[in-house]
C-alpha cells in the first residue's frame, strides 16, 4: 500500500478553497446593514460628484445651500470608529503588577482578543499597570499581553475553563454566570 | 492594477465598504480553508469566517499599520474557531461518534483523490485542536513560529513542539489508515 509523503500531505492541506462569491456577498451585505455611516459616506460622495446640471441661477444657489447644509450634517456625524458611550456598561478595572514589562495590554472576548486594542497605563515607579474598560453585564475571558508576546492570566481572577489553548481568566460583570 | 491591503484598509476606515469588499474577496478563500480544516463542518466554518470579517471591519479603527492585514485578520479567525470548538465541547453532538470514523467507508467516494482528501481531513480532526491549529498556521498559511506564538498566545517553544508533534501524529494517523484498513473494518463490526 502506497504511503503518501509529507509533501503530498502538505499539498492536500494547502489545497485551495474555491472563491465563494455568494458568501462574500453575504458578508459584505451584513457589513452594509450594520454600517449607517456608509450611507452617509455614499450621500456625501453623491453630493460631491461633479455633474453638469442645467439650472437657472436661483435654483443653482438653492442647490449650493443644500450641499453646504449636508456637509455640516455630515461633519457633525460620529467619526468612524467612535461611538457614544454605552449607557448599559459598567467600568471594570484590570490591574497587573509587572515591573519588568515595557508594555502591557488586555486581550479578551470584549475586544476580539486584539492585543493592541486595550493598552494598560503604568503607574509611576511601582510596576503596576491598569486600565478601566466599560463592559456590559456578562462573562468575559481575557488575558494580559506582556510586551506583545507573553499571554499572562490574571492571578487575582478566577481561571477560565481548562482548555488546551492556554490559560485565561474570567470576569463576571453584573452578577452573570 | 490592484490596490494594496494598506490602501484598501485606509479607504475602508474612511467608510468605503467597496474597498473592504475587495479585502473580503481577497482573503475569503484562505480563511475558509483554515476554518474548514479546523472545524470540518462547513456551516460552522462559514459562520466563523463571516464573524471574523464583520468583527475586523468593526475594529478597523484599531488596526495598526505595522501589522499585515492578513495576519491581523487571522488572529481574529483563530479566536473565532476556538470559540466554536469550545461551544462544541459544551454542547456535544446528539449522536456521539469517533472523530476518525466520520467518513462512511460503505459509501466511500469512488474518486481516489476525494477519498484521500477525506482521509487527510479525518486524520486532522483526530489531532488535538492546539496541534491542528499549529500545523495549519505553519504548513498551510506559512506563518513563522514567532508569528504563530503571537497569534495563539503560546510561547515559541510550545509552538515548535505543537508543530512537530502535530506533523508526526498526522503522518502516523495516515500511515495507520493505509496499513490496516481491514482491521478498521473489523473494529466497526
Amino acid at each position: 500500500m502506497h504511503h503518501r509523503s509529507w509533501k503530498e500531505i502538505e499539498r492536500e492541506l494547502r489545497r485551495e478553497e474555491p472563491v465563494d462569491e455568494a458568501a462574500v456577498e453575504r458578508i459584505v451585505g451584513e457589513i452594509r446593514r450594520r454600517r449607517p455611516a456608509d450611507r452617509r459616506f455614499r450621500l456625501w460622495e453623491w453630493l460631491t460628484r461633479p455633474r453638469l446640471v442645467p439650472a437657472a441661477p436661483l435654483w443653482a444657489l438653492g442647490g449650493a445651500a443644500a450641499a453646504v447644509l449636508a456637509a455640516l450634517v455630515l461633519a457633525g456625524a460620529p467619526r468612524w470608529g467612535a461611538g457614544p458611550a454605552d449607557p448599559g456598561a459598567q467600568p471594570v478595572q484590570f490591574v497587573l503588577v509587572a515591573p519588568e514589562a515595557a508594555r502591557v495590554s488586555l486581550a479578551g472576548d470584549f475586544n476580539d482578543w486584539d492585543r493592541e486594542a486595550t493598552p494598560l497605563r503604568r503607574a509611576r515607579g511601582d510596576g503596576v499597570w491598569s486600565v478601566v474598560v466599560p463592559l456590559r453585564s456578562g462573562r468575559y475571558r481575557y488575558v494580559f499581553v506582556v510586551d506583545g508576546t507573553r499571554w499572562v492570566p490574571d492571578a487575582a481572577a478566577p481561571r477560565g475553563p481548562e482548555d488546551e489553548f492556554g490559560p485565561s481568566s474570567v470576569v463576571l460583570v453584573g452578577g452573570s454566570t | 492594477m490592484s490596490l494594496s491591503d494598506s490602501e484598501l484598509v485606509r479607504r475602508a476606515r474612511e467608510g468605503d465598504i467597496d474597498s473592504y469588499a475587495v479585502l473580503v474577496r481577497r482573503y475569503h478563500s484562505p480563511c475558509m480553508r483554515f476554518a474548514l480544516r479546523m472545524l470540518r463542518e462547513r456551516a460552522d466554518a462559514e459562520e466563523a469566517v463571516q464573524d471574523a470579517f464583520t468583527s475586523a471591519h468593526g475594529a478597523l479603527g484599531r488596526y495598526q499599520e505595522r501589522d499585515r492585514f492578513g495576519t491581523w485578520l487571522m488572529q481574529i479567525l483563530v479566536n473565532r474557531c476556538r470559540s466554536v470548538l469550545r461551544r462544541r465541547r459544551r454542547e456535544p453532538a446528539l449522536v456521539p461518534y469517533e472523530p476518525g470514523e466520520l467518513e462512511d467507508r460503505a459509501e466511500a467516494p469512488p474518486d481516489p483523490e476525494a477519498a484521500w482528501s477525506g482521509e487527510v481531513q479525518a486524520a486532522l480532526m483526530r489531532l488535538r485542536p492546539a496541534l491542528r491549529e499549529a500545523v495549519l498556521l505553519h504548513y498551510v498559511d506559512g506563518f513563522p513560529y514567532e508569528e504563530i506564538a503571537r497569534l495563539t498566545g503560546a510561547g515559541v517553544s510550545a509552538v515548535k513542539m505543537r508543530v512537530k508533534r502535530g506533523r508526526e501524529q498526522l503522518r502516523a494517523l495516515l500511515e495507520e489508515r493505509h496499513d490496516a484498513p481491514s482491521k478498521l473494518e473489523g473494529d466497526r463490526a
